[in-house]
């Protein structure tokens, strides 16, 4: 019985002999496959809008689908499933930059376009990363905020999503760098980094026990759309609002509330523009109207024209403050 | 193996073995009739490249199970030795040792299990329970979150390659090789017996002589072992040594083990079922997935596939053992 | 014929209508009776099998009010299988049971016990986790109000039944410390104490000591004067001729006569019995006496214990006699290495061996045939090949692998000459009858060569003319030069078999008698104890009743906890005094709630030796689900959100619970599977979606966070939750018939509780938890998706197995598992606070856990040896 089984098992790979596909030119649109880190965030949901709408301006077709879990090795199966239905691009946000690299060149030797967004992966395994904001920039405005909420003075704590997310270790980075670095950061000290793991319950009790854990604790950064909220209640229902200072990347609907009382500030984007642009590129990739070069320019729908940058980097656009003025504008 | 004349072919089938391959068949049918891109090169290979750690861990799974024990601490140990595997190639030592100092680290934690259970008198169940959570903790420890991923060429090579011209992934090699021995230890020889019996009825394995702690440390001590060797795999195939790795991989192994037969009272089961399982459940996965199920979703397809398989099995074995008796009687008076 | 319908069921209640039409009822032989009054129980053409053995082939008899009526026969004649179907353990296969003159249809032993009957099991359906009087009461206990149970008078009622059968304990005390006598004396208490108009006893003495069966005797003396009709199974001539008023003797599964017993003879019952003349029994034997082929010298089963002595030579059969915990047994177990003795020297040929383990004792040359031939000597589902050849295993397999043909060679020869019945090696052994799967077991063991052979009650259970075969087969071997040493509790076989008999009483060897010395009754008289069990044994058991002394507060695990949370609360409150403030304290409080809510749950599944692997994904959809359908109908408000959760819960519960009762699926199984389909739909509704706070109503946020004097509702809720369920499991029947179910399932099933009922309830009210754990959820953490609690489960079981549940089931306590629970989350706060890192946290739960169960262990081990 072992023997037969043995054999079953080799006969389809017997069947079929062993091929590499180069990557053509696509004439016409083609099915782009958007892999967003998790399928509970609802800030893919939106950007999923904005992709919907590039659809349906530009043709071609559109597949979602994301992991339960926010690793590598759920993400790496899904990356195969998408190979597999012959998408012409695959536009991931990585939940780990290097650990999703072999899957996104096995992915490339079959012939089909790799793209990033939100969050990246390793840039030999894509062609473009379309960032939402530059990551720097993002970084240094978080910093420059938890400055002002607390005076330039004290301690702060960054609450961040999963350890391996790519985009938020990026800006955690930066963060360090230019604290060490910069002479107007001396008086700031970062006390620790947790982790949420994109929970409502981890982000809460991560939150609560940074505040208990550190008692000169003035400020957390939550770089992480779940967080800043969940953060905002725990410190709302234990009654210390205010007395510890929030800043962040999160959804403005969904942080409005802390933001019109002040003790929260956030700096966003447009989410939905970026699914917009991430669909565009990825089309544009397709039909070889880029290559992710640095200095490829070319037009992005209604968000106008864009060039690429160094290492295959595309942003959005700067981000922006979100102040009780402006919230208005933002629909997520 | 001896294929005889076919009445001796179908009294040693297993009725459930039978069941498994029908339903093999009509899935992997289905796959190939109705969802184009099924039945690819690329996607076969990928199956197979996948469930390369899970086939591993079922290995020794299937066999605690059949001596009625259980281990969920595989994917911790799993997880562990990655991440052991990962330090000492960091700190260069050579693949030649750091190969077989990551099995033996296994091989300690293993032993671990199975000194609180076999000698301590431990239930497995629990005491898995708390090195499942120990042994991810010890791995924290280690490594932190950070991941170690730079790896030596053939190590990377290894986890993403195929056999020289052929679509089968290099990672699924070990478990090829792993699984004939393990087929053939159960079934042909005195230990597989012996297991069976420890199983079966363990007061009675112990009245007749079988040293019952000695072989259930040792199973726990090889369960530790190969979850290292899947450890090295799965470090290799992901070119990433971390402490997270393998999140919630216990459950799978443990669904195919059940769903290949194996009783969780003890003293039954084959790994022909077991693998037919693994076939069967890698094969629903991947049709799901290539008709954008997510993964929760995939799980609780298979999770109804568990508990109908049980249903089904309980109601009509009465049937089949009918068969298979009457068979046997017409085989003796032969 | 079973015929049963409403008008049946009627009747059987129907108590007062025992005077009526008499009935013709012709026995098969003896005199006809013509009844004034018709017999309150009896047996009609009853049939029995089980597959294809026949166990019973129409068997009728009836017993009558004020009347004992005594059952003989030898081991296997069908005695067990009539106390069965009477008790309405089995059900015939044909005929029926008759009560009141009416054909009777018991689905389970409650039925009998409603039809008035009661039965004093040979293998006792008790509870060792349960109190002595929960034991006597369980499934009847009396009750104040919808099912509570009124402690006080069930007390009273123990001690009063306990002193009939002078058995003097408090009945607050722990079954499981008692001795085999003991549980023997609880087990006639709880068939007394039913008082049932029919009583039937199944070997009730086997373990008594001589004062107590004259105890049992004299009761039995009070009912019959009360007209309570009785069935006395036993096998002791001289028991039975005492208390029958009638004596039934059944043979090989029929009926061979019911004869009032001054009319009858004991060789006339013994023929009656055998079928042929006793001496034919026993084979021929001369004497020869070989060198000591064994030799055992100051051999000490326990400390303290006396000293025994023996010598066997070869071509000897050396019998031990004695009653049921007597010691034989432990020392057959000492000579074949299961059990080490405290001191002791074994010589075999003359020459000391260490045996510590049945490997090393084969090695030596012993054999042991052991007394439960399903439990210890026989794997069910192998096959006779596969059997006889476990023992030779390594022979069987000249090069590695294992060879049928190489297994035949070595036993089939074996099998031969025990002329075993079989239809092929391949046939499972489970298909054998008593006698043929004995004779597996012996060839098993002569595979092996031995040159000392052990027997162990050897011809339990096995039909006369398979006992004569072995009976001839073990004198063969001894005849060839084999020491053997035959154990049995049937002296008959003792007396005819043996050239030496040496009786054992606790532990001590008491007499030795050749052959020509030897009669029955010299020999119960040196195996009945004279000394008074109700002495100093017991003053001794009084004396230790749980003391508040230091050191039984220190054993408790309770205390152990204690000190475990305050090893981490004292150092960390040093480093960072803010594990006090109001904030921390608050939110702790809040987790401890919401997992000591779902712990409980888990706990009831627990107990019943069930587990539930789904309760994190039940949480989780019966969140989701309240918080999604509270933000489309916000107008349901929170008592509804809770109303939908706790729908949600239940319906999830009872679908495990059906699966594991109806489905016949274990627990560990059903429960895997829904695990992965409760978050599978639960993603599936979500859609990847979320309801955050904003989109449900203020009143369904603040139903967890708002405060009264201080203390978060959510904790008020869940001391309330506690409070109750502690109550009811503690002072209701059906709580306490829950860790019955756990505690022994075999003899919940005896005793008639309804176990599946039981256990459904048990996963209805674990997912009701998981439930309400689920809307408090929603509530805390306001923002719900389909990943709430994912991995949660593996805390909860943590937190119920620090909290002292058993996974075995049938043992924890509430205050237990709420203890777990807080110890979990103040280790995790603690560590938390002085800024260990979150992720280090699992190491320490991990090895948390492991400390729980070792120390456990440790704990239990030194109990037990302490005890004896």
């Amino acid at each position: 019985m072992n023997g037969y089984l043995k054999l079953a098992l080799l006969a389809p790979a017997l069947a079929f002999p062993h091929k590499v596909l180069a990557q053509e030119c696509a004439k016409e649109p083609v099915t782009v496959g958007f892999l967003p880190k998790l399928d509970t965030d609802p800030y893919f949901q939106v950007a999923k809008q904005g992709a919907e709408e590039a659809q349906k301006e530009i043709g071609g077709k559109l597949i979602q689908v994301a992991p339960s879990q926010g690793t590598a090795e759920a993400q790496i199966e899904f990356i195969n499933s998408l190979v597999s239905q012959q998408v012409g691009v695959i536009a991931i946000s990585g939940n780990d930059a290097n650990a999703v690299a072999p899957a996104l060149k096995r992915a490339a030797k079959q012939g089909v376009r790799v793209i990033s967004y939100d969050s990246d992966v390793a840039a030999s395994a894509r062609s473009i990363f379309v960032n939402q904001a530059k990551g720097d920039s993002l970084a240094e405005m978080m910093l420059q905020s938890a400055y002002d909420l607390t005076g330039g003075e004290g301690e702060f704590a960054i609450l961040s999503s999963t350890p391996t997310a790519t985009n938020q270790n990026a800006w955690i980075e930066f963060i360090k760098e230019k604290l060490a670095a910069d002479p107007k950061f001396a008086n700031l000290k970062l006390a620790q980094v947790a982790y949420g793991e994109e929970s409502e319950q981890v982000n809460q009790q991560q939150a609560l026990a940074l505040v208990q854990a550190f008692p000169d604790l003035k400020a957390i950064i939550v770089p992480a759309g779940i967080g800043l909220p969940a953060a905002a209640r725990a410190l709302e229902e234990a009654g210390l609002t205010g007395k510890v200072k929030l800043t962040g990347l999160a959804p403005a609907t969904l942080i409005s509330k802390y933001i019109k009382e002040g003790s929260a500030q956030d700096i966003w984007w447009n989410v939905s523009d970026l699914g917009y642009l991430t669909y565009q590129t990825a089309q544009a990739l397709a039909q070889c109207k880029i290559s992710g070069k640095s200095g490829e320019t070319f037009k992005a729908g209604r968000l106008g024209e864009y060039t690429i940058g160094a290492a295959g980097e595309l942003i959005l656009g700067p981000a922006k403050i979100v102040t009780p003025a402006n919230l208005a504008e933002f629909k997520f | 193996m001896n294929f005889l004349r076919p009445l001796e072919f179908w009294r040693r089938l297993e009725f459930w073995d039978v069941l498994l391959a029908a339903a093999c068949l009509v899935t992997i049918g289905y796959g190939i009739l109705f969802v184009p891109n099924f039945f690819t090169a690329f996607n076969l290979s990928q199956i197979a490249a996948s469930a390369s750690e899970k086939a591993l861990l079922i290995l020794p799974m299937t066999l605690l199970i059949i001596v009625r024990e259980i281990d969920l601490s595989v994917a911790s140990i799993l997880a562990l030795t990655s991440v052991v595997f990962g330090l000492l190639v960091q700190a260069s030592v050579p693949l030649i040792l750091a190969l077989p100092l990551t099995i033996a680290a296994g091989g300690l934690l293993g032993a671990f299990n199975g000194y609180l259970t076999a000698f301590l008198g431990l239930p497995s169940l629990v005491v898995t329970l708390g090195t499942m959570a120990m042994y991810r903790g010890i791995g924290y420890i280690f490594l932190g979150t950070g991941s170690i991923n730079v790896l030596p060429d053939s190590v990377t090579d290894f986890g993403i390659d195929n056999i020289a011209g052929t679509d089968i992934p290099l990672t699924i090699v070990p478990f090829l090789i792993l699984a004939p021995l393990f087929a053939i230890v159960l079934q042909r020889t005195p230990t597989g017996k012996r297991l069976y019996a420890l199983g079966g009825n363990p007061m009675a394995a112990l009245y007749s002589g079988i040293a019952a702690r000695r072989l259930t440390a040792t199973l726990f001590v090889l369960s530790g072992a190969v979850c290292a060797i899947a450890g090295i795999v799965y470090t290799a195939r992901l070119s990433n040594a971390r402490a997270n790795n393998a999140l919630g991989m216990e459950l799978d192994v443990i669904t195919i083990v059940l769903l290949g037969g194996v009783s969780v009272f003890g003293g039954k089961g084959r790994l022909t079922g077991v693998f037919l399982a693994l076939i069967l459940l890698s094969a629903i996965r991947n049709l799901l997935a290539l008709n954008q199920v997510g993964g929760d979703a995939q799980g609780m397809v298979i999770g109804l596939i568990l508990i109908a398989s049980l249903l089904l099995g309980n109601y009509s074995k009465s049937l089949f053992e009918l068969i298979q008796t009457y068979a046997s009687f017409r085989k003796t008076e032969a | 014929m079973r015929r049963s319908g409403k008008v049946e069921r009627a009747r059987l209640f129907d108590r007062r209508n025992s005077i009526g039409r008499s009935i013709l009822f012709q026995p098969s032989h003896g005199p006809v009776e013509h009844l004034q009054e018709i017999a309150p129980i009896g047996l009609r053409n009853a049939v029995k099998s089980f597959g294809r053995t026949v166990v019973l082939k129409e068997v009728s008899f009836e017993l009558r009010q004020g009347e004992v009526l005594a059952l003989l026969g030898e081991n296997g004649a069908g005695k067990s299988t009539c106390v069965k179907l009477l008790a309405g353990v089995h059900t015939p296969t044909l005929g029926s049971v008759v009560v009141d003159g009416m054909p009777a249809d018991f689905q389970s032993p409650a039925d009998a016990s409603k039809a008035g009957v009661a039965v004093m099991h040979q293998h006792p359906g008790l509870f060792p986790d349960l109190s002595i009087a929960e034991n006597i009461f369980i499934g009847h206990m009396p009750t104040t109000g919808p099912g509570f149970i009124d402690a006080g008078r069930m007390r009273e009622e123990a001690r009063r039944v306990l002193d009939t059968v002078g058995l003097n304990v408090p009945p607050e005390t722990r079954l499981g410390e008692l001795r085999t006598s003991e549980q023997q004396l609880v087990e006639i208490a709880r068939a007394l104490s039913l008082k049932a108009r029919v009583l039937i006893m199944d070997e009730p003495t086997a373990a008594l000591s001589q004062r107590e069966v004259e105890r049992l005797f004299h009761v039995v003396g009070e009912l019959r004067k009360q007209g309570v009709a009785m069935m006395f199974v036993g096998h002791r001539m001289d028991e039975i001729f005492r208390i029958a008023d009638r004596i039934a003797v059944l043979r090989d599964g029929s009926l061979v006569g019911v004869e009032p017993a001054a009319a009858l003879s004991r060789p006339a019952a013994i023929k009656m019995m055998v079928g042929r003349e006793l001496s034919s029994l026993y084979p021929e034997r001369t004497a020869s006496r070989g060198p000591v082929g064994l030799a055992v010298r100051g051999l000490v089963l326990q400390a303290g214990g006396p000293s025994i002595d023996l010598i066997v030579r070869k071509g000897e059969i050396v019998g031990l006699g004695g009653l049921v915990g007597s010691g034989r047994t432990e020392i057959a177990r000492v000579l074949f290495g299961v059990d080490r003795p405290v001191s002791g020297e074994i010589l075999i040929d003359g020459i000391p061996r260490k045996i510590h383990s049945p490997r090393e004792a084969m090695d030596a040359g012993i054999a042991y045939v052991s007394e439960d031939r399903m439990g210890q000597s026989l794997v069910m589902d192998f096959s006779i090949l596969d059997n006889a050849a476990l023992t030779v295993l390594a022979k069987a397999a000249p090069r590695g692998f294992y060879r049928p043909q190489s297994a035949i060679e070595l036993v089939g020869g074996e099998l031969q000459r025990m002329k075993l019945r079989f239809s092929g090696y391949e046939q499972p052994v489970k298909q054998l009858s008593g006698g043929n799967q004995q004779k597996v077991v012996i060839a098993k063991w002569l595979a092996t060569k031995p040159r000392i052979f052990i027997l162990d009650e050897p011809t339990q259970g096995i039909d006369v003319n398979t006992k004569a075969e072995i009976h001839a087969m073990i004198a063969d071997l001894a005849a060839q030069g084999m020491a053997i040493i035959l154990i049995s509790s049937e002296l008959p076989e003792l007396l005819g078999m043996c050239d030496r008999i040496i009786v054992l009483r606790e532990g001590e060897k008491t007499a030795e008698f050749t052959r020509e010395e030897a009669t029955q009754e010299l020999i119960l008289e040196a195996a009945t104890s004279e000394r008074d069990s109700s002495g100093h044994a017991e003053h001794d058991r009084i004396d230790a009743a749980p003391a508040f002394t230091l050191a039984n507060i220190l054993k408790r695990r309770e205390f152990g906890l204690f000190a475990a949370m305050a090893a981490v609360i004292l150092p960390v409150a040093l480093i960072n005094p803010r594990i006090f403030s109001a904030a921390n304290l608050t939110a702790v409080s809040m987790d401890v709630a919401l997992l000591m809510v779902a712990a409980l749950g888990q706990m009831l599944v627990l107990i019943t030796r069930n587990i539930d692997l789904s309760v994190a994904s039940i949480i989780g959809l019966a969140a989701y689900l309240s918080a999604s359908a509270l933000s489309a109908h916000p107008a349901i408000g929170p008592i509804g959100g809770l109303f939908i959760a706790c729908s949600v819960g239940i319906a999830a519960g009872l679908i495990n619970g059906a699966l594991v009762t109806f489905g016949r699926i274990p627990a560990i199984v059903v429960t895997l599977g829904t695990l992965s389909i409760y978050r599978g739909l639960n993603s599936l509704w979500a859609a990847g979606d979320q309801v955050s706070a904003d989109e449900v109503p203020i009143s369904w946020l603040n139903m967890t966070g708002t405060k009264l004097a201080g203390v978060p509702l959510i904790v008020v809720v869940t001391l309330l939750i506690l409070l109750t369920a502690s109550y009811l499991l503690n002072n209701t029947g059906i709580g306490r018939e829950l860790f019955a179910t756990g505690s022994n399932p075999d003899g919940a099933e005896l005793v008639g509780i309804p176990q599946r009922r039981r256990i459904l309830l048990a996963f209805a009210l674990a997912g009701l938890l998981a439930g309400i754990c689920g809307a408090l959820w929603a509530s805390r953490y306001a923002t719900v998706d389909a990943r709430v609690a994912t991995g949660f489960e593996l805390t909860i079981i943590a937190a119920s197995v620090v909290g002292g549940v058993a996974i075995r089931g049938g043992a924890g306590t509430l205050f237990g598992v709420a203890l777990g629970a807080l110890t979990l989350l103040v280790i995790k706060n603690g560590l938390t606070l002085v800024r260990v890192d979150p992720l280090w946290l699992q190491g320490v739960y991990g090895l948390v856990i492991l400390a729980a169960i070792g120390i456990d262990a440790l704990v239990t081990r030194r109990a037990r040896a302490g005890n004896n």
